[in-house]
């Protein structure tokens, strides 16, 4: 804790009761943050100090003299104060900045606020507003501008914070806004609107709804609400594969979502395709896709083949080279046993309802309005695409589209 | 801060709105207008409107809510997209006293794109923040007991994780 700060001693605008500037916090470049203040800060009262806490790094400049600290409170003693009235804490007006431009050095020059400490004699602060004084509806337009995750923490705040987050505008918000026109297609529509959002959004989320005579499943992701799809392997092109000799087609309800799927006996040449239109994703999201798949017990070839795995955009140049000829694709193209011999790293991962499933290419792809199309030359797959939420959570992604290829590779 | 009147063009048509503590402005029509609610009163009066009266808002909300009005006002092109940007960023930069009065204006005067600004600089204090940093924040008072802020959490145990 640094006490050094440099009060301004002299109480400014004496005219409006006695009032201290304290200092400023606003956007630090440094911390790519913005300090609310004194909102995000914890400010009380105790018999001798006033305390601020919270503060990360302060920089600001009088007149010519510039002060820079990092602190994690910062102690206002009381003696500093009139004895009689009352004190509070605010941020400065606006009007103020002009007059005693406080400079962060940064990037951002402006958007800083300073705390004031007001001593007015014995008024206390009037109309000061606060958040829970909004109508509930507005509580659940705020929270409607979060996240489902946010949402759901947020309920834990208040008894008006938990009723506002329930209300069908916030997660009529979070649902895709074409979820009605997706579930059409399902055995979900006539249920739909007897729930409420809340519900349906967490239903979604839980229970993929298989839509297009049952060769898809669309689900939402819980944490970004974004959408997710699998695509059944009848929707795949796989290459020979309504040739009996090389693959067959079995219906496996109590295993796969899908009506059918698609079990490879023997090829010399694996080649699976699997295309999704980019306007049916989440706009502005990153996916990732992911091939799910299960072995066979007697399954053969897999731990002396990898199979090389690919995600691209439609138009892109394509590869047509033979199995284990890809060349310059090293950003978006794994290569991967889907049976690890022995002594290595198991790549897949086990999806806890009997099926692995291993993220296809390095790279998440950004959907503009271009068109995704998975691709893998090798030796099989199925396409998945999750949301990546833009960001650091590779872990969030979960949920997906599943497609069953068993193999039988004799 | 008194009445800010046009500045600009001298041809633009002015309007007259008077807030609940009874000070009255004069706006350009096409900034006032950007308020649905206004808009529909000026549409519903026609020209013979003398003043209109907001009895939901105050003479300070009301200055910043015209001041983004009035930046308002005009079609943005490409080139002021930027620089309007840092205004809007600016503007929303407020006290959590202010913000959440001009917030509840926007809502009664139905100014959708004001309305989301604030909407979205709330949300953005909300964000990433635990149950505890939120009611810091906003200064809120837990009124749940043990009991029930147990079953909350059982309830939404993933959003915790």
């Amino acid at each position: 804790m640094d006490r050094s700060l440099n009060w301004l001693s002299e109480p400014i605008q004496p005219g409006r009761g006695s009032e201290w500037l304290i200092g400023s916090a606003g956007r630090n470049a440094f911390w790519g943050e913005y300090l609310n203040w004194p909102g995000s800060d914890v400010v009380k009262e105790s018999r001798t100090a006033i305390v601020a806490r919270s503060f990360l790094t302060w920089m600001w400049k009088v007149q010519d003299r510039k002060v820079h600290s990092a602190i994690n409170a910062i102690h206002f003693p009381i003696s500093n104060l009139p004895s009689l009235g009352r004190t509070k804490l605010e941020t400065c007006p606006e009007s103020r900045r002009l007059g005693f431009p406080i400079l962060g050095g940064e990037r951002r020059s402006q958007a800083y606020k300073y705390l004031t400490i007001t001593h007015s004699k014995g008024r206390s602060a009037k109309n000061k507003m606060e958040l829970t004084m909004l109508p509930e509806e507005c509580i659940s337009h705020i929270i409607s501008f979060t996240s489902p995750r946010d949402a759901c923490r947020s309920s834990l705040v208040c008894p008006l914070f938990r009723s506002a987050v329930d209300s069908d505008a916030v997660w009529g918000n979070f649902l895709p806004y074409d979820h009605g026109q997706i579930l059409s297609k399902s055995g979900l529509a006539s249920s739909m609107d007897s729930i409420s959002k809340k519900d349906l959004f967490f239903h979604l989320c839980d229970h993929p709804v298989v839509i297009d005579n049952g060769t898809m499943s669309f689900a939402i992701d819980k944490k970004s609400g974004k959408k997710c799809y699998m695509i059944g392997a009848r929707r795949l092109s796989i290459a020979w594969g309504d040739t009996p000799s090389y693959w067959r087609w079995r219906s496996l309800p109590a295993q796969s979502r899908f009506l059918e799927v698609a079990e490879l006996r023997f090829v010399w040449w694996l080649d699976i395709k699997g295309r999704i239109e980019t306007n049916m994703l989440s706009p502005k999201t990153r996916y990732a896709a992911y091939f799910v798949y299960k072995l066979k017990e007697r399954s053969y070839g897999f731990q002396e083949k990898p199979v090389k795995l690919r995600v691209y955009f439609e138009g892109e140049e394509e590869h047509q080279e033979v199995l284990g000829h890809v060349n310059g694709y090293e950003t978006s193209t794994t290569s991967v046993f889907l049976e690890p011999p022995q002594n290595m790293l198991q790549q897949f991962k086990e999806r806890g309802d009997g099926w692995m499933e291993v993220e296809m290419g390095n790279s998440s792809m950004m959907v503009e309005k271009k068109t995704i199309k998975a691709y893998w030359c090798s030796v099989y797959s199925s396409l998945i695409t999750l949301p990546l939420n833009q960001a650091l959570l590779l872990k969030e992604l979960s949920l997906g589209l599943k497609q069953l290829i068993d193999s039988n590779l004799v | 801060m008194a009445s800010s009147t046009s500045g600009s063009s001298s041809s633009s048509k002015v309007v007259k709105i008077r807030s609940s503590d009874n000070e009255n402005f004069e706006v350009e029509e096409a900034a006032a207008a950007r308020s649905e609610t206004i808009k529909k009163l000026l549409e519903d009066v026609g020209d013979d409107a003398d003043v209109i009266p907001l009895p939901n808002v105050d003479a300070k909300t009301l200055v910043k809510v015209m001041e983004w009005c009035k930046k308002h006002m005009d079609d943005v092109d490409e080139l002021n997209k930027e620089e309007m940007k840092t205004w809007d960023a600016e503007f929303v930069d407020m006290d959590q006293s202010c913000l959440y009065n001009v917030l509840l204006a926007a809502n009664f005067l139905n100014i959708k794109e004001l309305l989301d600004q604030l909407t979205q600089k709330v949300a953005d204090m909300i964000k990433g923040k635990s149950p505890e940093e939120i009611r810091a924040t906003f200064n809120i008072k837990n009124d749940f007991t043990p009991e029930e802020e147990a079953e909350i959490r059982k309830q939404n145990a993933w959003a915790f994780e």
